[in-house]
C-alpha cells in the first residue's frame, strides 16, 4: 500500500473534556486510518467515543474537549497544527459531516437552497446564477423530486429523510475527499434508512469519496463499510474487514454485540446481553476496560491493558486472549 | 391572514369592552370618591353646603347611581331619557362617539385627550430614549455574553444585571441624585436633579451656560431618568439575550454550520442571532404600551411631570375620566402590540403561519 493512498491516519489521538466533575477521558489513545475511497464503519454503543472521534477530525470539539495527545494526518497534514482559518477552509470542503437528526441539523429560518449555496460560497467562490444551477444539480444528484421547488422550500417543510438527502448534498457540494457521516440513518424510519444507505453507497461509486460512518448499528455496518473498527469506552478494541468481523468475532466485546442483535426468524425469549455497565470515563479503571464485564477475564486483565495484538489477515484486537 | 386579521379585530374589540367594564367597575367599588374631599372640610366658613355639593355632582356627572357611570362613560348620557331616567340626561356623548370626557381634579374641565396630549411629548422622549439605549446596549451585551459564557466579561454583565434587577428604581434614583447633587456642591460638572426644563439659565462647568428650555437643557434632565430606566431594562433585556443566544447556540443547526466552515463570526451573527432574535420579539413589541405609560416611580422621584406622574395623580384624586382615558389607552396598546407580536412572528419565523 502506497502512503499516499491513506487518506487519514490518527496516531495516538486521545480527547479530553475538562468538566466540573474531573476530566473525562472521551477518547483515550486511538489509531486507525482510512484509505482513499475507503468506508470505514465505526461501531459501539453509546458514550464510546465514537462522534467525538469524529469532532475531534473536524476540530469542533467545543469549549471543554481538546484533543491532548496524537496526531490527526489528513493527506500528509497534521490537522492539530493548523490554524483556525486553515482548519475552517478544509471543513465542509475536504472534510464534511452528515448527523443524526437532519431536521434539527438545517437550520430553520433558512431556505435550503440558501444553506447549500452557503457552503458553495464559501469554499467555491459561487455565487448567483452559477450556484443555483449547481444547487439544483445536488439536489437532484440525491434524489430530491422537484428540486426547483424545494430549494425555496424551508427546512420544516420537508420530511426527515428529504432533510437528510439535503444535508447529504450539503455534504457534497464541494466534492469532499471524506465524508464523516455520524449515525445517519438512526433518526429514520426503516425503510427511509434503507433509501439513504442506498443513496450513499450509489454516491460512493460516484464521486470517490472515502467514508467514515458512524453508528450502533450492526445491519448498516454490514451493508455499507469495507472495515470496522470497534471501539469501547474510548478505545478501539477490534479492527477487521467486515466480513471476517461478522463471520469470527474476537474481541468478547465483538462477540457480546454481535450475540445481542436480533436475528430475524429466529425467535427466542431473551435477546443476549452483555451485563454491566460501561465505566466511568471519569476515573477510567486501570487493566482491560471491558474486564469488569468480561466472561473470559484472567487476572492478567485487571492488571495491565493488552495492546493492539496483530492476527492474521490485516486484523486487530486489543485482548490477552489471543 | 386577512381572515385572521379581521377575526383578531373583533376579539380585541370584545377585550376592550370587557377590560375597561371591569375597570371601571373596580374604580365603582373602591371606597371614597371625588367628592369626599369636599365633605370633609370641617372648617365652618368654607364648607360647601350639601346644596353646592350636590351642584358640583351635577357638572361632574357623578350625581348618578354607580351602575350608571361606566354606561355614561361609554355611550354618554343624552338618551337617557329614552329609558325612563330623565333626571340624569346630560350632555355626555361617550367614548364610543369620541367623548373622552374632561378631568374631575386634575386639571377641573379640562379635555381628558388635551391633558394627555399636553403630557405625551415629555413621556416619549424619556421613555423612547430609554428604550433605544436598552436595547441598542442590551442585545449586544448579550449575545456577547453568551458567546463568551463564563468569561471575565460574562460575570461582569450577569452581576451587574443582577444588581441592576434588585436595585429598586425609587432608590437608585434618589441615589444618583444625591450623587449629583454633590458633584454641584463641589464644583464639578452635575446634571440637573429634577423637573422636565429648567425655569431660568443655569451654568454648569465645561458646559457653560445652558438656555432653559433649549435642546441642551432638555438632554442634561434626561440623562438621570433615563439612566435609572434603562439599567433596569438593560439588566432584563442582556440576561434575556444571553439566555436565548445560549439556547441557540447549542442547537445542531449552529454546529452544521461550523461543519460547513462558515466564519465563527457569520456562525455567530447569521445562523445563531437570527434565530435568538425570535423569543424577543414579544419583550420589544410589550415595551410599547410601557412607552406610552410612562414610568410611574421614576417620574415621581425626579419630578418629571409627565403620564406615569399624571396617572398617579388621577387615581389620587379620584379623577376617573382621565385616570380611565389612560387604561383605555394602554389596553388598546396592549391588544395592539399583541397582535403586531404575531404579525411579527410570521415575519421571522418561517415555521409560523396565521391562519
Amino acid at each position: 500500500m502506497a502512503q499516499s493512498d491513506v487518506l487519514l491516519k490518527l496516531k495516538g489521538v486521545k480527547t479530553y473534556f475538562f468538566t466540573d466533575e474531573g476530566t473525562v477521558h472521551a477518547v483515550d489513545g486511538l489509531d486507525f486510518q482510512v484509505r482513499r475511497g475507503e468506508t470505514l464503519g465505526i461501531v459501539g454503543e453509546s458514550g464510546c467515543g465514537k462522534s467525538v472521534t469524529s469532532m475531534s477530525i473536524l476540530r469542533l470539539l467545543g469549549k471543554t474537549g481538546k484533543v491532548i495527545e496524537g496526531e490527526i494526518m489528513f493527506d500528509g497534514e497534521n490537522l492539530l497544527d493548523l490554524s483556525e482559518e486553515e482548519m475552517r477552509k478544509i471543513r465542509g470542503n475536504r472534510i464534511s459531516m452528515i448527523f443524526q437528526q437532519p431536521t434539527t441539523c438545517l437550520n430553520p429560518v433558512f431556505r435550503i437552497g440558501e444553506q447549500i449555496i452557503e457552503a458553495l460560497q464559501i469554499h467555491q467562490g459561487l455565487s448567483g446564477e452559477e450556484a443555483n444551477k449547481r444547487t439544483i444539480e445536488l439536489l437532484t444528484l440525491v434524489g430530491l423530486p422537484d428540486p426547483v421547488r424545494r430549494m425555496r422550500s424551508f427546512p420544516h417543510e420537508i420530511s426527515g429523510g428529504q432533510a437528510q438527502r439535503v444535508m447529504i448534498a450539503m455534504a457534497l457540494a464541494c466534492n469532499p475527499e471524506l465524508l464523516i457521516a455520524d449515525e445517519p440513518t438512526t433518526a429514520l424510519d426503516v425503510t427511509i434508512q434503507a433509501q439513504i444507505l442506498d443513496l450513499m453507497r450509489e454516491l460512493r461509486e460516484k464521486v470517490n469519496t472515502a467514508i467514515i460512518l458512524i453508528t450502533h448499528d450492526l445491519g448498516v455496518v454490514a451493508e455499507m463499510a469495507e472495515n470496522v473498527m470497534v471501539m469501547y469506552a474510548g478505545r478501539a478494541v477490534e479492527y477487521a474487514p467486515v466480513h471476517a468481523l461478522f463471520e469470527a468475532p474476537k474481541h468478547p466485546y465483538t462477540q457480546g454485540l454481535i450475540a445481542s442483535t436480533p436475528v430475524l426468524g429466529n425467535v427466542r425469549d431473551e435477546l443476549e446481553t452483555i451485563p454491566g455497565q460501561v465505566p466511568s470515563l471519569l476515573n477510567p479503571p486501570a487493566g482491560c476496560r471491558f474486564a469488569s464485564r468480561c466472561a473470559h477475564r484472567m487476572d492478567q486483565c485487571t492488571q495491565e491493558e493488552p495492546p493492539l495484538i496483530k492476527l492474521e489477515g490485516d486484523r486487530l484486537v486489543r485482548c490477552w486472549l489471543y | 391572514m386577512t381572515v385572521y386579521l379581521i377575526r383578531r379585530l373583533f376579539q380585541a374589540i370584545l377585550v376592550l369592552l370587557f377590560s375597561s367594564a371591569v375597570i371601571y367597575s373596580l374604580f365603582a367599588l373602591a371606597p371614597g370618591g371625588p367628592l369626599d374631599e369636599l365633605r370633609q372640610n370641617t372648617d365652618p366658613k368654607s364648607r360647601p353646603s350639601e346644596a353646592d355639593i350636590q351642584r358640583q355632582a351635577k357638572l361632574l356627572g357623578a350625581d348618578k347611581p354607580w351602575y350608571l357611570w361606566y354606561p355614561t362613560w361609554l355611550a354618554g348620557d343624552t338618551w337617557l331619557d329614552k329609558v325612563g331616567l330623565e333626571q340624569y340626561v346630560g350632555e355626555r356623548k361617550g367614548i364610543l362617539r369620541w367623548d373622552w370626557g374632561t378631568s374631575w381634579k386634575f386639571q377641573r374641565n379640562a379635555p381628558v385627550l388635551d391633558i394627555i396630549k399636553d403630557k405625551l411629548p415629555d413621556t416619549l422622549w424619556l421613555m423612547i430614549s430609554s428604550t433605544i439605549i436598552s436595547l441598542v446596549l442590551g442585545i449586544p451585551l448579550g449575545v456577547f455574553s453568551a458567546v463568551r459564557q463564563y468569561s471575565f466579561f460574562d460575570y461582569i454583565l450577569t452581576t451587574f444585571s443582577f444588581i441592576g434587577l434588585s436595585l429598586p428604581s425609587f432608590w437608585f434614583g434618589l441615589l444618583i441624585i444625591a450623587v449629583s447633587l454633590w458633584f454641584k456642591r463641589n464644583g464639578w460638572f452635575y446634571f440637573p436633579a429634577g423637573d422636565i426644563l429648567a425655569l431660568r439659565n443655569y451654568e454648569v462647568p465645561v458646559l457653560g451656560t445652558v438656555v432653559a428650555g433649549s435642546f441642551l437643557d432638555r438632554v442634561m434632565h434626561l440623562v438621570m431618568p433615563v439612566t435609572v430606566l434603562s439599567m433596569l431594562n438593560l439588566a432584563n433585556w442582556s440576561r434575556f439575550m444571553r439566555a436565548s443566544m445560549l439556547e441557540v447556540l447549542s442547537q445542531d443547526y449552529v454546529r452544521t454550520a461550523r461543519a460547513k466552515g462558515v466564519k465563527e463570526r457569520v456562525v455567530i451573527y447569521k445562523h445563531a442571532f437570527r434565530n435568538a432574535l425570535i423569543p424577543l420579539i414579544t419583550i420589544i413589541v410589550f415595551a410599547i404600551p410601557g412607552v406610552f405609560g410612562g414610568a410611574l416611580f421614576t417620574e415621581t422621584v425626579f419630578n418629571y411631570k409627565a403620564l406615569g406622574f399624571t396617572f398617579i395623580s388621577a387615581l389620587n384624586l379620584k379623577d376617573y375620566p382621565l385616570a380611565m382615558a389612560f387604561l383605555l389607552i394602554s389596553s388598546i396598546l396592549l391588544v395592539f402590540a399583541t397582535l403586531l407580536a404575531d404579525v411579527l412572528y410570521t415575519i421571522v419565523d418561517p415555521r409560523i403561519r396565521l391562519d
